[in-house]
This record gives structure tokens, sequence and C-alpha cells, in this order.
């Protein structure tokens, strides 16, 4: 029931958003990709994206373009890297396509050619991390935010600066930028901010914060009421698992964070055909719509924002500067293990 | 011989030659990853981004005190104190179930090993479940839990728990085997039941726990799961957790993560040959050929007051987290309580229906089956060529099989993996990522084990019965499958349920080596207690405390396996 009427949706969506002609043109460059995708089989992504998300596609996906099964190897994105880095290495990458909260990471792999040059269609309506030379494009927008648990007392918390106040010893917890890359990007945003820097996350450490591994776990232990705030992603409250917590989403007074996460297809997909498939699935209108119901803002500026959440130009910003937060990586990773430890 | 005849006796021994020479072959990939492993390792160690041979990591690891000597105090803070603690709980454990009427005492045994067989990250998460603010304990008594979720006390404990099964065997074996006459001295001499406890009793046990505070120890700067899910998040981290860290956040930094891996091995053999020297020392003091019963001690008007406590403990420790893990596999949400309102069971359901959890599973049973196998195999191999040939190239081969897979055996999951990354990523066999690569990891990992036990049957057996069989014209294979494996049967049956355990529990090697396609389902529960997804890793901690329940009763059905998981 629930997937029908979830179907029902994507497919309105899908078809008062459809231009006729342009669809036409689209159609035969797909159905041609199609024809060769049923061929190779199925499509491997690499991603860090939550596995209800992927579970979603999957099943639009199959009904679609059946005959192409679509797997994922899902992980934080420092797995994720860490895999296709053995793996290119080894020669033997599986992946079609790979897709990370963590936009630095794919300049690396653009600069050690691992990924395609490809721009269809789709690219049109997308504004946000575009690799002028066509190796990525954004395919979601996460927003880094604060998740607060008034019944576990964190009620008052309106900014990152709240959470550095004795009020809340103990109560606060975070996840561990070296296995989290969305949180890699917050945190770094922050270690750049003059209001913040590491004089910040040593405040949160003498505050007791809690240093789990990734996002999800801080959405967990916010909505059980473990800890009464922690920092985290917009997307979580969304989830069918927390949606009925008393977890609320605290967009921070000093602004909220905005990741536009990289999609791109690699150059060795073992499935060539099915990865630009399931790309440009991936980048259209139903596909996108999928995102929005999660409370994640999609990519394509013609699918409106997640319910309850302001549109994209009227959030509050605190942009990261991913150019710096690369190049400053491998110091405050460093500097993260004397803190923190990981 | 008529033509006929010797073609059927050749095909009749074909099944035969041919498990010959699969034992034969995987005894040599045994020993040629061990040595390909190593040497790897090695070199990684002394290898840095601008040369090949450079003394930079080493050096790094020495200097930064976040590197190497922090996680190296941190492990040994927790190694120490937890060989105490559990040498001393499992001790007393043993003593009441052995020497004292404390009422149901032989079923000690099987709540002591319940938190042995739940794996240790699991426990951890239980820990989590059960203690974090508005978690079980809060839910149940109504009050916020009085202990840390998290954090050093947290791990002391749960490693406590989980590893006090060995210092349990091993003194209850002591206090079975040990000579009744000197206590019966002791009390005939006037001595109080606690004079003779202290006086007589523990010094006679000492070798044992010794041998308990060594082993425990070992276990603990090896264990990888409890720290990395309950010390990770307070900033405490040890060698085990330093190197996952290092091996798997990019940019990956594998030579530090050698060089790590290096001491975390040392300091295993280190142990290792410790407890040969306490064993070979000290075996035959405890011994006694008289075949005496035991006076029990009568523990009087407080033998219910014990009955309540040693149970009441005993009992909230093994079955709390097995409850914990239970109610959270079923929850349907977080923060709106435990009743059965909120209650699902589609984290089961997942299991049929995700593609990454039903292969796990399948991963899983196909690699402990086939690893169990295979170790018995070798086992097999091993002890027959070392204890039955002449002297010569073939015996030292077996020989050396036997302290080599006895020396992987004792090194840490995270030494092995690492090595096996090293050794199978790219260059001439890429293994890595692949299900071959875990396969040979749980079999070097745990073949020792098999050895062990094959061998030591295998001793006993007199060789009056194989030259009978010789006498009556039967080939060596032919006696080997008539006469020796039918009298090995007890000793085969104990190596594959153990084998088969343990790599159904394995996390150390796999967190390392599992990959898309070859995840385990303690790969995939450790990834969802990491990243939050308690309800789904509940419910496959669940499934895989049920398959290695269900293969122990399977074990004791068979009637021989004598001991509990032994990692």
């Amino acid at each position: 029931m629930q997937r029908r009427s979830f179907l029902a949706t994507v497919t309105g969506a899908a078809a008062a958003l459809g231009l006729p002609a342009l669809a036409r043109a689209q159609d035969a460059d797909m159905a041609q990709l199609y024809a060769q995708a049923k061929q190779e089989g199925k499509v491997v992504m690499y991603t860090s994206v939550p596995s209800f998300l992927l579970d979603r596609w999957k099943t639009l996906f199959k009904v679609q373009y059946p005959g192409v099964e679509v797997e994922y190897f899902r992980s934080g994105t420092g797995k994720v890297l860490a895999r296709v880095e053995t793996e290119s290495r080894a020669g033997s990458l599986g992946g079609d396509l790979v897709w990370l909260a963590d936009p630095t990471a794919f300049n690396g792999m653009v600069e050690q050619k691992l990924l395609l040059s490809y721009e269809p269609p789709e690219w049109k309506h997308i504004t946000l991390a575009k690799n002028p030379e066509g190796y990525f494009v954004a395919g979601r927008v996460l927003v880094g935010c604060l998740l607060v648990n008034p019944k576990a007392g964190g009620g008052g918390v309106k900014s990152f600066a709240d959470l550095t106040k004795p009020a809340l010893k103990g109560k606060v917890c975070i996840a561990s930028p070296l296995i989290s890359g969305s949180t890699n990007v917050i945190d770094g945003t922050l270690w750049k901010d003059p209001r913040f820097g590491w004089k910040y996350f040593e405040q949160l450490k003498k505050n007791d914060v809690l240093v789990l591994s990734d996002v999800p776990d801080v959405a967990r232990a916010v909505a059980s009421g473990e800890r009464a705030a922690g920092i985290s992603l917009t997307l979580y409250k969304y989830q069918p698992e927390f949606a009925n917590s008393p977890m609320q989403i605290v967009l921070p007074a000093e602004g909220a964070i905005p990741m536009a996460s990289p999609l791109g297809v690699f150059a060795k997909a073992p499935h060539p055909a099915a990865a630009k498939l399931f790309y440009r699935f991936l980048l259209s209108p139903a596909a996108q719509t999928v995102l929005a119901e999660a409370g994640i803002y999609p990519a394509r500026t013609d699918v409106p924002a997640p319910n309850g959440l302001p549109d994209y130009a009227q959030l509050k910003k605190l942009l990261p500067d991913f150019a710096w937060i690369e190049a400053h990586q491998r110091d405050n990773q460093a500097k993260w293990r004397e803190v923190f430890g990981g | 011989m008529s033509a006929a005849g010797r073609v059927r006796s050749v095909l009749r021994g074909t099944p035969l030659a041919l498990l010959a020479l699969m034992a034969a072959s995987s005894v040599a990939v045994l020993l040629a990853a061990s040595a390909l492993g190593g040497w790897e390792l090695l070199r990684a160690g002394l290898h840095s981004p601008a040369a090949d041979w450079s003394l930079h990591p080493l050096q790094r690891a020495l200097t930064q005190r976040y590197m190497l000597l922090g996680p190296l105090l941190n492990s040994l803070l927790l190694a120490v104190p937890v060989a105490l603690l559990a040498t001393c709980a499992g001790g007393l454990l043993a003593w009441f179930a052995v020497r004292s009427d404390l009422p149901a005492g032989r079923w000690l045994l099987a709540a002591v090993a319940l938190p042995h067989i739940i794996p240790g990250f699991q426990l951890a998460s239980a820990w989590v479940e059960l203690f974090s603010h508005g978690g079980v304990w809060q839910a149940v008594f109504g009050v916020a839990a009085p202990i840390a979720p998290y954090g050093y006390g947290a791990i002391v404990a749960v490693m406590t728990l989980h590893l006090m099964l060995f210092p349990y065997l091993l003194v209850a074996a002591n206090l079975q085997a040990a000579d009744p006459a000197l206590e019966e001295a002791a009390r005939v001499a006037g001595l109080s039941a606690l004079r003779v406890l202290v006086r007589v009793t523990v010094p006679l046990a000492r070798p044992a726990l010794a041998a308990s505070v060594l082993l425990v120890f070992a276990y603990v700067m090896e264990e990888f799961g409890i720290p990395s899910l309950l010390g990770t998040p307070t900033g405490f981290d040890t060698l085990t957790t330093r190197i996952y860290g290092l091996a798997t956040t990019p940019p990956l930094d594998l030579s530090a993560a050698a060089v790590l891996a290096w001491l975390l091995g040392a300091v295993a053999l280190v142990v290792l040959w410790a407890q040969l020297r306490l064993l070979a020392g000290q075996r035959l003091e405890t011994l006694s050929g008289k075949a005496s019963r035991h006076s029990v001690v009568r523990l009087g008007r407080w033998r219910w007051a014990a009955a309540a406590g040693v149970w009441g403990a005993v009992l909230a420790a093994a079955l709390a987290p097995l409850l914990a893990l239970g109610l959270v596999s079923l929850l349907d949400g977080w923060g709106q309580g435990y009743g059965p309102g909120h209650w699902t069971l589609a984290r089961y359901r997942g299991l049929l229906h995700s593609d990454e959890l039903r292969r796990a599973l399948r991963n899983t049973v196909l690699l402990a089956a086939g690893s169990a196998a295979l170790a018995t195999l070798i086992a097999v191999a091993v002890a027959v060529t070392a204890q039955r040939l002449r002297a010569g190239w073939l015996q030292r081969l077996g020989l050396l099989a036997d302290r080599v897979s006895f020396v992987a055996f004792a090194l840490p999951g995270l030494v092995v993996g690492l090595a096996l990354i090293l050794a199978f990523s790219g260059g001439w066999m890429p293994l890595y990522g692949t299900v071959w690569l875990l396969l040979l990891a749980y079999v070097l990992r745990f073949s020792g084990v098999s050895v062990r036990s094959v061998a030591a049957r295998l001793a006993q057996i007199g060789q009056e019965l194989e030259a009978a069989g010789a006498v009556a014209g039967l080939s060596r294979l032919r006696v080997l499958a008539r006469i020796v494996l039918p009298l090995l049967a007890p000793a085969l049956t104990g190596s594959l349920v153990l084998v088969f355990i343990n790599a159904v529990k394995e996390i150390s090697a796999t967190s390392l080596l599992a990959s898309q396609g070859s995840e385990t389902l303690a790969y995939e529960a450790y990834v969802r207690f990491q990243e939050g997804n308690y309800t789904q890793g509940s419910a496959l901690s669940m499934v895989m405390i049920a398959l290695v329940l269900a293969m122990l009763l399977l074990g004791r059905w068979l009637g021989r396996a004598k001991t509990v998981g032994v990692g």
C-alpha cells in the first residue's frame, strides 16, 4: 500500500515535469542505453547514500528498466574511498558509479583519471557542484544541521555555539570526520571559520562530547534520548525509524552547512551502459523527488525542497570551502586523532 | 592381480588420493600465504612514498605519541586489569562449580559460556543498548543507569564478561585434577574452609591462574570489536582500533598500520612464548594419578545466600545482553519506548528481502563450513606427517606447518588481515575483495585450533592397529581412512565445530577484508552498529547467536565436542 502510493506520486511527478519533444529525443538515447544495459545485466554503485533511499530507487528502477539489477556497496565515505583506492590499485574495480558526500574526494579521483566525462541532458537542470570537464555533478544536497531532543534537555539549543554550554556537558554527540564524509565537511567548515576553529572542538571535548562513528548514529543517540543534541543531517528526521521520535531539526543560527554531494561514473566501469543509464535515472525528476520526500534537497532546481524546510535559496547557509578542506585534510586528520582518537 | 582388479583398486583409491592431494596443497597454501603475508607486512613497515626502503614510518610511529605509544599504553591499561579481573571471577566461579555444594553448580559453565559465545562487538552494543541514557535499563527501572555505556570502565567490564570463560575452564580443570590429599590434610589439621582455600587450593591452582592471566591478556590485546564500539566514541584508542583506523581511513597509511601490527604481533608472540614455558614447567605438578573423589566444601548456612549472589550475577550478566539485543531487534523506531506496541519483525524480514543480507548469510555459512572442513583436513595432514612419517624433509615440513598454524592462531586477527591485504591486493594474485581471501584468513587464523586437537588425539592412538592394517595388505592411505580417521572422529568433530563457530564470529580480519560480495553476517552487523542502525544490527546478532548455539548443540549431540568456542 505504502509502496503503491509512493510509486504513484513519483510517476505523477515525472509525468507533470516531462517535456514531450525533449523526452522523445532522450528516450531514444535511453532506449539504446537500456538495450545495452540489459545485456550487461547489472549496475553497481559505490556510495554513502543511506540504504533506504537506495532501496526505493532500486524498486523504481526495476519498474522502469526491468532486467538490469541494481547492486550497491554502501558505507561511510571513508570506507568507500578506501575501497576505490584498494581496488583501482589492484586493477579490479567492481563499481560503475560513485556517489559520496564529500566533494573533495572527487577532485582526487579526477586527478587519478578514475572518472568518466559524461554530460547527459539532465545536467541542464542542475547548478551545483558541476565539474567543468563533466566528470561529476551534484546528485543531491545534504544539509548539516543540529538535531535536538527536547525531552532529553536539548530544547534550548539554537546554534553550534550552544553546544559548548555547561548545561549540555555530557549531553552532546558528534560523528567522526575520519569515517563520515559529511562530518568532514561540516567540521572543516567550522575549523576554517574564525568564530569556531579547533578551539570550538576542544571546548566540545571538554564538554564530554561523545564521538560516534557516523551521522546516523548521532540521529539514533539523539532520537533515543541517549544525548540531548548532536551535529548531523536534516534527512534523518524523515526516516521512518526516527519520524515519530521527539527528535527535531534545528537550523543553526550561524547557518546550516549545505553539501552538494557529487555523483560520477567510473572510467573503467565494468558495466558502462548500465552505469550511464542508472546515472541518468538518478538525475531524473522521478528519482530526485524520492530525495525531497526523504528530507534531502534535490540537486535539480525543478524539484521542490523537502516538506517543512525552507527553499534552498532562502536557507541561511554557512558555505564550506572545499579547497581549504582538501588542502588541510592530512593536518586536520592528524589533529583529530590527537584530540579525539579514532 | 588381474588387470580389472588393478583398475578397480586404482579407482577405489582415487577419492582418497584426491583428498590427500587437496590436504597437501592446502598445507602448501597455508605455508606460502604465511610466508608471503609476513614478508609483505615487514616490507610495508619499512616503506615510504619516497623510498622503497625507509625508516620513516617507524620513526613517525615512535615519535608521535598519538600514533603508537598512546594506543599501546591504553591496550596495556586494559589488558592487565581485565586479565586479573577475569581470572578472579572465572576462578571463583570454577571453585563454586567444582568444589562447593552450590545449587545447580554444574550449570554455571553454560552461564559463563553464553557471554563468550556472543561476539565481543555485539556484547559491546548490547551494553550501549542497556546502559545508555534512555536505554533499556532506564525503561525498566525508571532511573538513569548508574553504569557508563562508553569508555574505559565499560570496556573493562564487557571484556571481563566476554573472556571469563577461559579462566573458568582452566581453573575448573585444575581443581578437578589436583590431589585432594593435600586439602584433606589441611582440613584434618584443623584449618577452616576459608583457610584451606587460601593456603592450599589457590597455591595449587597457581599454574592455571597464571595461564589464565596470560591467555586473557593475549585476548584483550587482540580484541578489536569491543574497544572500537565503546572506546573510540570517548577518544580511547587501542593498538587494534588504531591499526583499523590507519588501514581504513583515507588517505590510507598502511606503513604506519604495519609498524603497529609488528608491535601487536610481537606482544602476542611473547605472551605465547611465556605460556609455553609455563605449561612446560608446571604441567605435572597438579596432576594426580589417583582417582579419589574430592570432598565438597559445604557452604552451610551461606549456601542459599551464595546461590542467590552467584546465580543472580551470572544470570544477569549472561542474559541481559541477549535480552537487550532481542528487544532492540524488534523496535520499529526510537524514542517512543520499548513496549510491544512498537515491535516489528521487519529487521528479520530484511534478512530475506535484502540482497546484501541474504548474501551475507550465505557467505557466512559457506565460509564457516568451508574453513572448518579445510582446517580439519589440514590438521589431519599435518598431524599424520609430523607424527607418523619417518624423519625426513616431509616430516619436518609437517612439523613446520604445525608450528606455523600455532603461531598464526596466536596472532591477532587484525595483523593477519593486514598482512593478507598487503599480500593479495594487486600484484599477481588480486584476491582482495573476494570470499577466497576471507576463506584463506579463516583457515590461517583457525587451523591452529584443529591441528592442536587432532595432533593431541593422534598422539594417544597406538600404532599397533595401523601396523596390523598394513600387515593385512592395506595401503597407507587406506590404513589412514579405515583405521586412523575413525579413531580420530571425536577430535575431527571438535575441530569442525570450533572452527565453524570461530569463523562465524570472526570480525577482526573480516573488518579489513570484507567487501561488496564478500560480506559476512558479522561484518554486516558490525557495520550496522557502527553507523547507528542498532535495530538491524541487533537482529543480525540474534541470527548469528542462534547459528552458533545450533552448531554447539549439534556438536554436543554428535557427542564429543567437550569445550566451547575459543575465539
